[in-house]
């Protein structure tokens, strides 16, 4: 798929919301709100996913600390980063503890953005960490869920993923895995096509109302199905219907209108190969950033592959397949980004190097995408986990986590805050406070309340 | 139970001074008897495998058959069932999210978020508004004026309908299907055509469609505690275990009218489909392909190191479906997929294999020297699966013998060993991997690596080789099965036929069945091949083996979930 075109149409939005230009008079003040801009001011969580820990931390301390030389990237936003030193994954430990060896961490992306400690049964021998349920969405669905209540987007998380595999760090509900989308054409045609439905607009008209009356009988079919089954496959169920019951919102709602920029992807290329990693993350994050620039979400998360990439050969920084540069009779494959993290070598201090400039190119993004007096960036926070120490020691204490942006003047950036290990549930009842949403029955209080120190 | 003790050595390269810390690991072989660590009863503790057949699987069995919960259609069975239902042969589950892996060790669609639940509209929709000239075929019915539209519609929706929820539809949803069906037809422009594909795509949709659980009319009774299935839930779950597709009308009958809770008219009906060697040859070589965890189309391999792998690629997967059909129609025993010389090549392939060429670009069979073929561990898609990019690799393809073969258990490797010696010229990969013998690694990589060096007589991309590094290659080894069995042997080819007439072997390879046919997590796994391995059957045909799994209680029976209600 190509689109070359800078700017989308008040007329091609409405189209590929599936809304026809005759039900304009119902929708005006809808319309209104949607459209670019008119969700300027309003909050937004942005959280970039990235595992197997890093090799070099931040040194100092409040105002006055020093990047290591992977973060240089970020030098010209320091004024804007927020800095924990560091975060413990307490929730997990509790489960996992760590052992002579490790928390077995490559597997905790599970667990990282989730306020309690997953469901699972210690006596269990054949417990797995990837297959024990969580007890709740992860901090991106569930401030989602609570903004939805106030300010319904046509997509309550835009989700995206670079080489998504599980184990995936985000739940749609409890024990409901959220897959992201790891095809930025798909996630593009989702959010801003329409070209599969052609621009008759009869047609469109027919195929939108079509939709409706087969979403709802599925609706119902599924509510029905739910009747008697067990709890945990009820909840299974309700999440379906929750996705069908977002899809026909979609269609009454339709994504933003008006002149809003939209991305240029480049001709077709293979998302899933380790060539075209950096490609495809940047597609993501053009995707991503438009979709709350033009109000179809106030929530983005990113996955750059998942917390371990043991399916991600370091190729695109010049790596080639074949690269051994791990201990290979641990790593599924020598030339991975979970090699590399063991190997803890020049691979690893390249790959973190790396991740950071796209960082950068995200915090980049966001202050140019100008709204009201200021930028997209002025009401947002990025949250940037890690789901460990140093990927060769797989410890989910002093993980490197990174925060960007007050949320709208909330936190006070600009510094490196010590937490002395604070449990990670803190952070995200922080930002749960940021966006005036009550972390109650997300977070476990026993691990503590609002991260102190966060606000300044 | 025999516990293999080790001493791993961790490396903390952090620390300078390379501090070294010993801890110890324990690798586990499971007894085929089923008895528990440390002699207590454990998983299947308390079964006498040597006594004879068993009761035929009812919950005197001897087990408490697990809860298990509500399981999708896998790509492969959506893609199947579409193909059956609706002569669609697109494989539109390809635009699906990857089954991962769930507790049985085999794929296990997930739970179904935003991003499924949207893919599986598109499909539903591509699918009932992609063929209009077939609708006429399908439908069943030809309304010759407006009048005959709805009755026709109503036709449609019971046949339509029992075929894709697998049982026959209860009132209030045929009911509601012919309301979706004519709320569409109110809409401006929409035809009879339409209509009919508004209620195939609330089909596809629906919940009764995408998830394993046929009751309807039907309810399942409570045995002793347990759940015993309904004759329309047997009926796909033979269906889908034994021909990887919805039940067939002769099925879809025998379910309607009660008849599958017999284990006899199960059995027959098993027997019957396992009769159509196509079907029952592809779902035995998904279970393959689970089973040695066999990923060949997201291999990669060094271009200079194997510059013709990228050739020999595309054919791996259909190779390895054509043994698995040739062992299949021979009627041969699970013994052949351990020791049948039998290789499917191409005029690319064979000189891979060392074969002769054929004048073919289709795969055909041609019998290897059996000297240096024998079995799936032998060819080119489990060997080139289990190595790196650059060279073969002994631990990999020892593991997966050690673990899924003999159902050895082996915790984890520790993070911070040292990596292995960088290759050195000369240096053979045994010799790189010496070691594991010397060190503190031994311990564990005694039960790994044999099963690995067997196979040195295969490169990277499966190449037979004599020599590597100008030194003759070293496949010897030994090893110690979980029944006690020593094993001796030169190379890979005299492993094979050891382990080919193992009974440890068998039990494993019941036990690995059951997770993938019966469905039961890992943990019950030994109490079902308990079960089965005591049966006639059990030392019959590859086939035999395949269907005695339906015998099993852990097939026809389940616990109630928490919160279930009848």
């Amino acid at each position: 798929m190509s689109r070359t075109k800078d700017k989308y149409s008040r007329r091609l939005f409405l189209q590929a919301g599936g809304l026809g230009l005759g039900l304009l008079p119902l929708l005006s003040d809808e319309l209104a709100a949607a459209a670019c801009g008119g969700a300027a001011g309003k909050k937004r969580l942005i959280t970039l996913t990235w595992g197997n820990g890093l090799q070099q931390w931040v040194s100092g301390t409040g105002a006055n600390f020093t990047l290591p030389d992977i973060m240089k990237a970020l030098e010209p936003h320091r004024a804007d980063l927020l800095i924990p030193d560091t975060i413990f994954c307490k929730t997990f430990d509790d489960q996992y503890p760590q052992d002579a060896f490790d928390n077995k961490a490559h597997d905790s992306p599970v667990a990282q953005l989730l306020g309690r400690p997953l469901v699972f049964n210690p006596n269990d021998p054949n417990a797995r960490i990837a297959k024990a349920p969580s007890a709740s969405p992860s901090l991106d669905y569930f401030i989602a869920d609570a903004l939805r209540k106030t300010n319904p987007t046509p997509y309550p998380v835009v989700n995206l993923a670079v080489m998504g595999k599980s184990n995936y760090w985000t739940w749609q509900a409890p024990s409901v895995v959220a897959t992201p989308d790891s095809d930025p054409y798909h996630a593009f045609d989702s959010i801003f096509g329409g070209a599969a439905m052609g621009t008759d607009m009869p047609s469109i008209d027919k195929t939108r109302l079509m939709r409706k009356s087969v979403l709802d009988y599925v609706g119902k079919d599924l509510a029905r199905f739910a009747r008697t089954l067990g709890t945990a496959d009820k909840v299974r169920i309700e999440a379906h219907l929750a996705s069908v019951r977002a899809i026909e919102q979609r269609l009454v709602s339709g994504p933003a209108s008006g002149d809003c920029q939209v991305p240029t992807l480049a001709a077709k290329f293979d998302v899933q190969s380790s060539d075209n990693f950096e490609k495809t993350l940047r597609a993501q994050m053009d995707i991503g950033v438009a979709a709350l620039a033009a109000g179809v979400t106030q929530v983005l998360t990113i996955q750059a592959s998942n917390g371990s990439g043991t399916h991600v050969n370091l190729t695109w920084l010049g790596y080639q397949t074949g690269t051994n540069y791990g201990h290979d009779g641990c790593c599924a494959d020598a030339s991975s980004h979970h090699a590399s993290a063991h190997d803890n070598g020049k691979a690893k201090t390249d790959i973190d190097t790396w991740f950071f400039a796209q960082v950068a190119y995200l915090l980049d993004k966001l202050k140019a995408q100008t709204e009201g007096n200021g930028s997209l960036f002025d009401s947002s926070v990025l949250l940037v986990p890690n789901n460990m120490d140093h990927g060769n020691n797989h410890k989910v204490r002093d993980q490197p986590w990174l925060m960007a942006g007050s949320a709208g003047g909330v936190f006070k950036t600009g510094r490196v805050l010590q937490t002395n290990n604070a449990s990670h549930t803190q952070l995200l009842t922080g930002i749960c406070n940021a966006f005036g949403v009550s972390p109650e029955g997300f977070v476990d209080p026993a691990y503590g309340g609002e991260l102190p120190g966060l606000r300044g | 139970m025999k516990r293999l003790s080790c001493v791993a050595l961790v490396y903390t390269p952090l620390i300078q001074g390379a501090m070294l810390a010993l801890t110890s690991c324990t690798g586990i072989l499971a007894d085929p008897s089923g008895t528990g660590p440390n002699g207590a009863a454990g998983p299947g503790g308390g079964i006498d495998v040597g006594s004879g057949p068993l009761a035929g699987g009812t919950p005197s069995a001897g087990y408490v058959v697990p809860a298990t919960s509500l399981r999708r259609l896998t790509r492969r069975e959506y893609d199947n069932t579409v193909r059956d239902l609706l002569g669609d042969t697109t494989a539109p589950a390809n635009a699906f999210a990857d089954d991962p892996v769930g507790v049985t060790g085999y794929e296990t669609p997930g739970s179904l978020g935003a991003l499924e639940v949207e893919a599986f509209m598109q499909a539903a929709e591509a699918l009932a508004n992609g063929k209009p000239s077939q609708l006429v075929t399908l439908v069943g019915c030809t309304p010759a004026s407006g009048a005959e539209e709805e009755p026709c519609a109503v036709q449609f929706i019971q046949s339509f309908g029992e075929k894709a929820y697998r049982r026959p539809l209860l009132a209030e949803e045929a009911s509601d299907l012919l309301t979706l069906y004519q709320e569409v037809r109110q809409i401006a422009g929409v035809s009879f055509a339409d209509g009919i594909a508004a209620v195939i795509q609330g089909t596809l949709q629906s919940p009764n469609f995408l998830y394993h659980r046929e009751w309807g009319a039907q309810q399942p009774v409570l045995e002793n505690g347990e759940l015993r299935l309904t004759s329309n839930e047997l009926a796909s779950r033979l269906s889908f275990f034994i021909a990887g597709t919805m039940p067939d009308a002769e099925l879809l009958k025998a379910a309607k009218d009660g008849l599958l809770t017999d284990p006899a008219v199960l059995e027959a009906q098993a027997r019957r489909l396992a009769g159509a060697p196509g079907a029952v040859a592809e779902s035995i070589s998904d279970f393959v392909r689970q089973w040695l965890q066999l990923d060949v189309a997201h291999l990669e391999k060094s271009p200079t190191a194997y510059p013709e792998f990228a050739a020999v690629q595309p054919l791996l997967a259909s190779e390895l479906g054509r043994f698995i059909g040739h062992v299949v129609k021979q009627g041969l025993p699970p013994s052949a997929l351990l020791t049948d010389p039998t290789v499917f090549v191409n005029r690319t392939s064979a000189a891979v294999y060392g074969v002769p060429v054929p004048d073919s670009d289709v795969l055909v069979p041609i019998a290897a020297d059996p000297r240096q073929r024998a079995g799936v561990f032998t060819q080119l898609a489990f060997l080139s699966t289990h190595s790196t990019s650059v060279g073969s690799h002994p631990v990999k393809r020892g593991k997966v013998i050690f673990e899924r073969v003999l159902c050895g258990v082996m915790p984890p490797p520790p993070p911070n060993v040292p990596p292995p010696a960088a290759p050195q010229p000369g240096q053979t990969t045994r010799e790189r991997f010496a070691l594991h013998e010397e060190n503190a690694c031994a311990g564990c990589h005694r039960s790994l690596d044999p099963p690995g060096f067997a196979l040195e007589n295969y490169d990277g991309i499966g190449r037979y080789r004599t020599t590597e590094a100008g030194k003759s290659v070293d496949a010897s080894g030994a090893l110690t099965l979980p029944s006690g069995q020593q094993v001796a042997f030169q190379n890979g080819v005299e492993l094979m036929s050891q382990l080919a007439t193992s009974v440890d072997v068998r039990s494993c390879l019941t036990r690995h069945l059951a997770r993938y046919g019966a469905i039961v997590p890992e943990g019950s796994d030994a109490e079902v091949a308990a079960e089965l391995v005591a049966l006639p059957e059990s030392s019959g045909s590859l086939v035999d083996v395949y269907v005695s799994i339906v015998k099993s209680k852990a097939f026809r029976y389940r616990a109630l979930a928490e919160g279930e209600t009848l």
